[in-house]
């Protein structure tokens, strides 16, 4: 586990990508990109 | 009562069944059990998250060792409720203070199931914990001291990470190799150490000797986000390399200029032209990128915007999904 945090690509995924992102985060983006819909 | 969706509430509440079905039947419980009991809880911490496909499968393998722990349970013609599935609900109706402390040790037990896992520690302060937390008129006093041991595994845990951020100190001090470098100044930012500045210190200093793109670029988001300073060395360390930049790394620094530039700024996201030419550059490099197309989205035209999000949404994938956890 801990050789895996200690690789910046998963810093960056999470923190600038934004392609590995929790549950609740890609929630919050629907929540948007529905509410463009409506 | 925690953001867990609801297939990872019904995976919990299956896991106080089957610390119910296991009390009284400790002999037939076995090294299956535990690893079943402690691969599930795993499977609810905040990060990595798990799929629903590994919920479902955990689910199931719940389900088939209570039975087996007891097989007459759930061919009973007349229940007794005493190995039934906690209920969610029950949860939420408790007093503030119970809530409280259930929550608590709902949310520390994934991590200390993965260390039972990873030193082989016994598990049943794991089977106690589901226990109380099933139990309508649990004692706080009896919550509290559970939450005070488990709160000793964390402190444990904490201590493990300040023990491998010296470890690998002491491993590039050794060898000042890119790997080591690496591993140190990223477990500089590990929690509880968090010494976001010491790491982007020794980023800038070790450039030259160590010249790794990818970690500018974590120090240029780390001093955008924590130093909320004008100047970022890191950027200006990029901007200076841009040419040996891969198209990735180049759509990365675009976002990351932009961010400084709404940083540096006092006009509005919307009217400020350089920080709209930064993200559309970020964006036409084509790389999967999912906060660059949010922020354009964010300062473009409703039709624009859908497309952005529409193409954003489509690169989000979770954490087990990338590296097979």
């Amino acid at each position: 586990m801990m050789e895996d945090e200690l690789d910046p690509i998963i810093y960056l995924n999470e923190f600038v990508l934004g392609v590995s992102i929790s549950r609740l985060q890609e929630m919050d983006l629907q929540k948007e990109y529905q509410e463009l819909l409506s | 009562m925690t953001n867990w969706t609801s297939l990872q509430k019904e995976l919990f509440c299956a896991l106080v069944g089957l610390a119910r079905a296991q009390d009284g039947n400790e002999w037939r419980r076995n090294k299956q059990t535990d690893q079943i009991v402690c691969q599930s809880l795993c499977l609810l911490a905040d990060y990595p998250i798990a799929s629903d496909s590994l919920l479902q499968n955990a689910l199931t393998q719940v389900r088939a060792e209570k039975d087996r722990l007891s097989p007459g349970c759930s061919a009973c013609a007349s229940p007794c409720g005493r190995t039934e599935d906690l209920s969610w609900s029950f949860l939420i109706q408790e007093s503030e203070t119970i809530k409280t402390i259930k929550r608590n040790i709902l949310l520390t037990l994934p991590y200390v199931a993965m260390k039972c896992i990873i030193e082989q520690h016994p598990t049943e302060i794991i089977y106690d914990a589901l226990f109380q937390i099933g139990l309508r008129f649990a004692s706080s006093e009896k919550l509290s001291s559970l939450w005070a041991n488990l709160n000793f595994f964390s402190q444990l845990q904490s201590e493990n990470v300040e023990l491998n951020n010296q470890k690998y100190r002491e491993a590039f001090e050794r060898e000042h190799t890119n790997q080591s470098f690496t591993a140190y100044v990223l477990s500089e930012i590990q929690t509880p150490i968090e010494d976001y500045r010491n790491s982007i210190r020794l980023i800038l200093e070790q450039a030259e000797e160590h010249p790794i793109p990818l970690l500018w670029l974590c120090a240029a988001e780390m001093s955008i986000y924590w130093e909320k300073e004008s100047v970022n060395p890191a950027l200006d360390l990029l901007k200076s390399n841009y040419d040996s930049l891969s198209h990735a790394e180049k759509a990365m620094f675009h976002y990351l200029q932009a961010k400084q530039i709404d940083l540096n700024s006092k006009i509005s996201k919307t009217h400020n032209t350089d920080y709209r030419n930064e993200l559309e550059r970020s964006v036409s490099f084509q790389t999967q990128f999912v906060y660059n197309r949010i922020a354009l989205a964010q300062i473009s035209s409703t039709a624009q915007a859908m497309a952005l999000y529409q193409e954003a949404l489509s690169f989000v994938h979770h954490a087990e999904t990338m590296d097979n956890k």
